[in-house]
């Protein structure tokens, strides 16, 4: 991004938010559509900010992505408009336009079956980059979903939700790649949050917002330590040895391991769907996290677990040494990690 | 109960602040004082049948508070049989490790006490960070992280079962309190015996894999293998009775279907004892022999436990308890060799009687009572349990029997081979063993001895 001037870049930004912020304020289809282009159009210049193959090829397919779900959003409302002669988003839906939202919206968002642009697009990009579309491009399809949950059937967006923590997991399991990781890591979670969305979409924000915490922390950590695959990670312990102790919790924390912030989502969830004693769902969504807690895993063992006596195998980087205060990187770990113990769902257990 | 979990929080912080001079004498001072307290304050209650030590959240009774003692006994233990190998490690290291072990016994602790179902998993779970990090950060080998993972996963797959049981208790009963469950009759709930049965499997298999039962024990001998000293000694002595204690709460809570799903698990269990028992002869690994007899034993807890009767609940405790300290004593002595001989094959590991005979005097006992000799606590306790599985049905008589032989045989034989005959050539410059490890198998064997002649400050009140 340093070859951007910055002052462009900050417009290009700003205006990223301005679209989302559009979304959210509207009561109409054709300004959700409005403010989801501009979103889009704003953030693709930050998409090839650092201009390589590689950028703009992620550039390319996100715009190709982002372009046909609009598209199917504009048609879905249109034709909402035309049968029901109503532009407000929540007004119930008939079928056909409630077909194309969904696919607009798991375009979007990623949720399998249309997801696989989201590991290729983010394998192309810096990581802060990378941090703004795997959080920040995810609220307005994410409000856009909760306006409409009244018109979706349960069991649709559950299978949905449950079909994206089994591919996240999956998918997964075969990658070096940190950033290709992270992608499988918020498919997955996206998994989790929809899945709860027909029976508390209070909670399924809240797990976002849990996952947001979590990701931006690893994000802003593999920036500082300068790190895109696993092979890499491996000696980023001696650079910073605090930081990769801390990181290794925070990615058990992603992983839902208790007591750590990552389990308040799950838990809740989980207690959710039992109240709705929906039990295979959760089998199925605990089957994924299992899928997705093998490769947290293995990034945990490479971080900091596998330290001398080993040699390492891996050729050593060059990497400029950190700042010594890096506050928000501090705050989002000590948030990604310890949540759990001050939130107000603890206290009925503890006082 | 406050006071138990703060000071061991304050130990947790210590070892993260303390200057690096003054790292290891605080600890040790502060880790010893914590076991004093525990007895002062849960020992006068020991016969009181109901709850005591009432904080908000946080009581013992006669089950959990032996078990909190056993736990504050073995965090100075086992930090005084990692010094050695610690040693060498930058002063970073030796902070974190010991800061996770704090931090494993403060779980622990709530663990043991917790009221709330909930908070007891919490608990329950937040045993397992610590624990992956020590075995796969400071074992020796690669395979560890094999075991690591291995570790995780069995216990995670066991215990996501438990959360979603939990929780649909929760949302049933609108409680998950443990002193009301009694109160909670969940046969008034419009369930069939084929469903509440497995909601009942759904809720115990955590612990079967925790304890672990033969059949889902794979983890257990690669953890304990690959972990440093005090890893195994924690986890063979303290983590695996995680498992015994769940599932006594647990079967309390369940009371219908115990009675027709719990006879195929105890025959199981019966059968995976000596199974488990004959694995042990022919392991040619120190470390993977004493983690299989661990399995054997926690067999029988688990078939005491699924007895539901006073006998078999009280063996079950009592072996529980018996079995912790010997386990880790059996890790601390091999651990011993191991120092000094740098491999853990039984067939290398000869002769050492000529060389450390006090240790030989140690290990004489410990493989004595391992295999139950009267009149040890691990005696009354296989003995309450085979007579009370016996009385279930004769038949176990037979494979029980078998069991306690096999038992009496690698018993024996774990000392026999690592005691006697001639030793290797190789074994030219051992050095000596230290005052420090005699005195910790000492405080292993000591309440063990102690409590012979009082053995009802570890039978359950109710």
């Amino acid at each position: 991004m340093s070859k951007m001037n910055p002052l462009l870049y900050l417009f290009m930004l700003s205006t990223v938010i301005l679209g989302t912020i559009i979304v959210f304020l509207s009561s109409h289809w054709f300004f959700i559509w409005l403010g989801l282009e501009i979103n889009t159009l704003a953030f693709l210049p930050l998409l090839v900010a650092s201009y390589n193959p590689r950028s703009t090829e992620a550039a390319t397919k996100y715009f190709l992505i982002q372009a046909l779900a609009s598209a199917l959003l504009l048609l879905g409302g249109l034709l909402h408009a035309a049968t029901i002669n109503s532009w407000d988003p929540s007004s119930p839906l008939t079928p056909l336009p409630l077909t194309l939202l969904l696919i607009a919206i798991a375009l979007k968002m990623a949720i399998p079956p249309c997801h696989n642009w989201l590991p290729d697009v983010l394998q192309g990009l810096p990581l802060l980059t990378g941090l703004i579309l795997s959080t920040w491009q995810k609220l307005a399809p994410f409000y856009i979903l909760i306006t409409i949950q009244e018109s979706i059937p349960t069991w649709l967006i559950v299978t949905a939700g449950f079909f994206a923590a089994l591919v996240g997991g999956w998918g997964g399991l075969n990658q070096t790649q940190i950033r290709k990781l992270l992608a499988f890591s918020s498919i997955a979670h996206i998994g989790w949050t929809i899945a709860i969305i027909p029976f508390s979409p209070q909670l399924a924000t809240l797990n976002l917002i849990i996952y947001f915490t979590i990701t931006s922390t690893l994000f802003l950590a593999f920036h500082t330590l300068h790190t895109l695959n696993l092979a890499n990670l491996s000696n980023s312990t001696n650079f910073a040895p605090w930081l990769t102790t801390l990181t290794l919790i925070t990615t058990l924390s992603l992983a839902g391991l208790p007591p750590l912030t990552g389990f308040l989502g799950k838990w809740l969830i989980i207690q959710e769907l039992a109240l709705n004693t929906n039990t295979p769902a959760i089998l199925i969504l605990v089957l994924g996290n299992l899928l997705s807690l093998f490769y947290y895993l293995r990034i945990a063992y490479v971080i900091s677990l596998t330290l001398s006596p080993q040699h390492t195998t891996s050729t050593l980087a060059w990497r400029t040494s950190p700042s010594s205060s890096n506050f928000p990187l501090a705050l989002l770990i000590i948030l990604s990690t310890c949540t759990l113990l001050i939130s107000p769902s603890w206290l009925p257990l503890t006082f | 109960m406050l006071t138990l979990t703060f000071f061991s929080l304050g130990i947790t912080i210590t070892a993260l602040i303390v200057p690096g001079r003054w790292l290891w004498p605080s600890l040790l001072v502060q880790s010893s004082i914590l076991p004093l307290i525990t007895l002062i304050l849960l020992l006068p209650h020991h016969s009181s049948s109901t709850w005591h030590t009432l904080s908000t959240s946080l009581a013992t009774d006669s089950l959990s508070s032996p078990l909190i003692i056993l736990s504050a006994w073995l965090l100075p233990l086992s930090l005084l049989a990692s010094r050695q190998h610690l040693s060498k490690e930058p002063l970073a290291r030796q902070r974190s490790y010991l800061t996770l072990l704090s931090s494993l016994v403060l779980s622990l602790i709530i663990t043991f006490s917790a009221l709330d179902l909930i908070l007891f998993y919490i608990a329950f779970e937040a045993t397992l960070v610590p624990t992956l990090i020590v075995i796969t950060r400071w074992g020796n080998q690669p395979e560890r992280l094999q075991a690591g993972t291995y570790f995780l996963f069995y216990t995670l797959f066991g215990s996501f079962p438990l959360l979603i049981s939990l929780l649909s208790l929760l949302s049933l009963t609108s409680s998950a309190s443990i002193p009301l469950s009694s109160l909670n009759d969940l046969s008034t709930l419009e369930f069939s015996n084929p469903s509440l049965a497995l909601w009942w499997i759904a809720s115990i298999i955590a612990f079967l894999a925790k304890l672990p039962i033969y059949g889902l024990h794979l983890w257990l001998p690669k953890a304990h293998v690959e972990a440093p000293i005090a890893g195994s000694m924690i986890l063979a002595a303290i983590l695996l009775k995680l498992g015994g204690y769940g599932l006594v709460r647990i079967t309390a809570l369940f009371s219908l279907p115990n009675s027709f799903a719990s006879e195929p698990i105890i025959t199981f269990c019966i059968w995976g004892g000596l199974i488990t028992s004959i694995i042990c002869i022919r392991q040619t690994d120190m470390k993977a022999l004493i983690a299989y007899s661990s399995v054997g034993h926690m067999s029988l807890v688990a078939a005491g436990i699924f007895s539901e009767t006073t006998w078999g609940l009280n063996g079950a405790l009592i072996l529980m308890i018996a079995h912790g300290l010997i386990s880790s004593a059996l890790f601390c002595l091999a651990n011993l060799s191991y120092e000094r001989t740098f491999t853990r094959t039984l067939s290398l590991n000869r002769g050492l009687k000529l060389i450390t005979p006090l240790s030989a005097a140690w290990w004489l006992i410990v493989s004595a009572a391992n295999l139950a000799l009267p009149p040890t606590p691990n005696f009354s306790g296989e003995l309450l349990i085979v007579t009370n599985l016996i009385s279930w049905n004769p038949w176990t008589a037979l494979f029980l029997g078998l069991t306690a032989l096999f038992t009496a045989i690698y018993s024996l034989y774990l000392y026999q081979s690592s005691q006697h005959s001639p030793n290797p050539s190789s074994f030219k410059k051992i050095s000596q063993t230290l005052t420090i490890e005699h005195l910790n198998i000492f405080l292993h064997l000591t309440p063990l001895i102690l409590l012979i002649g009082k053995p009802e400050l570890i039978s359950l009140a109710w």
